[in-house]
């Protein structure tokens, strides 16, 4: 059931930047006028600012940056039955919080976003810059019941996804690089972690997880990062709209996910990788192991492996690993 | 196939697969299946064909890759996909599982990784660990085993 709060902005963001009066407002909720304001100081207190004239109604001046449990979920244009979304200020990582709830028996799918992450990882554990910068840290989780081997290229699929929707999106360029990075100019914008349960040889658990840097400055990186990371609003010069972009994400993660189960991405699938591939026909190591694997990316297998050609022109398959670039193109 | 030093031989084309491989008494184990045929017109598949390092204590693939039982009381946790196993959660952490602790069903004892997806393997068998079977970081196939344990 949809709140007051969620009528009153789904009204107002339909009308954007326009003016909703408070009557229209209190016939859509079937209030009265003095309770349609109260729902909206309630607004006001979450970040949202108003303009308010008696003659002309309510309008919206400002929307809040961070991450808005209504914001979200009244721009979102693709819904699951059952779907519900979390929203906290802080958490230790958004999959492991994703991975606790599926265990305590909440309806999948659902998606949980944090403002910040005190334990924000990537592959192999590794630590993922998860200030309450502006950037996104997303988890949705869903129970596929499908045998593990079913999954073949999935994390590279709603990579590719990802992909697609910023470049419609924001009009930018990004570039997937083997396994789970999104990259601007070399620079990680994004990076992707699934993580899966098993169950009696199915996936019982699956938690799709995307840290992306959306609003965050440069300056505002720790000095290692700064040459390595990039944010969107960096890549297109202006702020972004943060929820209504986290809504079309988590849509567009949905559609994926379901065309991924149905087997209905095999035909797009090979496009979508020529466009954002970043690797192919580049000199790159693969560590994996341990041990490093020099060559050159002759492409992926069907299961997403990478085909590394070494220099004795032999193919190797990797389907786990670390890809370093050994030198930039020419 | 005894007398050579081959321990494990694979045919596919045309989208049959036929996959031999000496099992722990010497005998072969032979399966076969439907190959996969590449959902991904246009691009780079069919890799070279490789022969997988089995060595010859290697058990034979069998078909349900959860603990089974083998001796009395000794059962094994096995990989239910192929991919490669970590034993913890990062390089820092400590591993799930080492030998004597004891493990109920839904225990985490590894992680496996698989194409790109990091999955969690419980231990579907209660008991306490004798083995750890696979070295970190390793490459494990379908079926084999991941750690010994002792049931109960």
């Amino acid at each position: 059931m949809p709140t007051p709060e969620h009528l009153i902005l789904r009204e107002l963001l339909a009308h954007d930047p326009g003016w909703v009066s408070g009557a229209a407002l209190a016939t859509k909720l079937g209030v009265s006028r003095v309770a349609v304001w109260h729902h909206v100081e309630k607004l006001r207190a979450a970040g949202f600012t108003f303009e308010a004239q008696r003659a002309r109604g309510y309008r919206l001046t400002a929307k809040p940056s961070a991450p808005h449990a209504v914001l979200v979920e009244t721009q979102l244009k693709v819904r699951p039955r059952g779907f519900s979304l979390l929203v906290l200020d802080e958490t230790d990582s958004t999959n492991d919080e994703a991975s606790r709830q599926l265990g305590a028996g909440r309806t999948a799918p659902f998606a949980v976003l944090a403002r910040r992450q005190t334990k924000g990882r990537g592959r192999l554990g590794r630590a993922w810059h998860s200030e309450a910068n502006g950037n996104l840290y997303l988890s949705v989780a869903f129970r596929p019941r499908v045998a593990p081997e079913r999954m073949g290229a999935f994390t590279l699929w709603m990579g590719l996804n990802v992909c697609e929707l910023l470049a419609n999106f924001a009009q930018v360029s990004p570039g997937l690089k083997w396994p789970n990075d999104i990259l601007f100019d070399g620079r990680k914008a994004g990076g992707i972690l699934t993580e899966a349960r098993i169950d009696s040889d199915q996936i019982r658990d699956l938690v799709f997880g995307l840290g992306l840097n959306i609003n965050s400055s440069a300056a505002g990186w720790p000095t290692d990062l700064g040459q390595r990371a990039i944010s969107l609003a960096e890549v297109t010069g202006a702020p972004l709209d943060f929820n209504r972009l986290t809504a079309a994400l988590i849509g567009r993660i949905f559609l994926a996910y379901q065309k991924f189960v149905d087997g209905d991405y095999t035909r797009t699938f090979p496009d979508l990788w020529h466009r954002y591939d970043i690797l192919r026909g580049r000199e790159i190591a693969v560590l994996e192991g341990g041990r490093r694997h020099a060559g050159t990316v002759a492409g992926l297998d069907d299961e997403g492996a990478l085909l590394l050609r070494d220099a004795r022109g032999r193919t190797t398959r990797y389907r786990a690993g670390e890809v370093s670039l050994e030198k930039t193109p020419v | 196939m005894k007398r050579s030093e081959l321990t494990e031989f694979a045919v596919e084309e045309e989208g049959f697969k036929l996959k031999i491989r000496r099992g722990a008494n010497g005998f072969p184990v032979v399966s076969t299946g439907r190959g996969s045929s590449s959902p991904f017109p246009g691009m780079d598949t069919n890799p070279p064909m490789q022969l997988s390092a089995a060595s010859a204590t290697t058990p034979p693939i069998q078909v349900s890759p959860t603990a089974l039982q083998d001796e009395a009381g000794v059962a094994y946790i096995k990989s239910p996909m192929v991919g490669t196993f970590y034993r913890a959660a990062s390089p820092e952490s400590k591993p799930f599982a080492d030998s004597g602790l004891k493990v109920v069903e839904s225990s985490v004892v590894c992680i496996i990784e698989a194409m790109k997806i990091m999955n969690e393997i419980q231990a579907e068998a209660k008991g306490t660990i004798l083995e750890v079977l696979v070295e970190n970081g390793q490459p494990v196939e379908y079926g084999q085993r991941l750690f010994k344990i002792k049931q109960g």
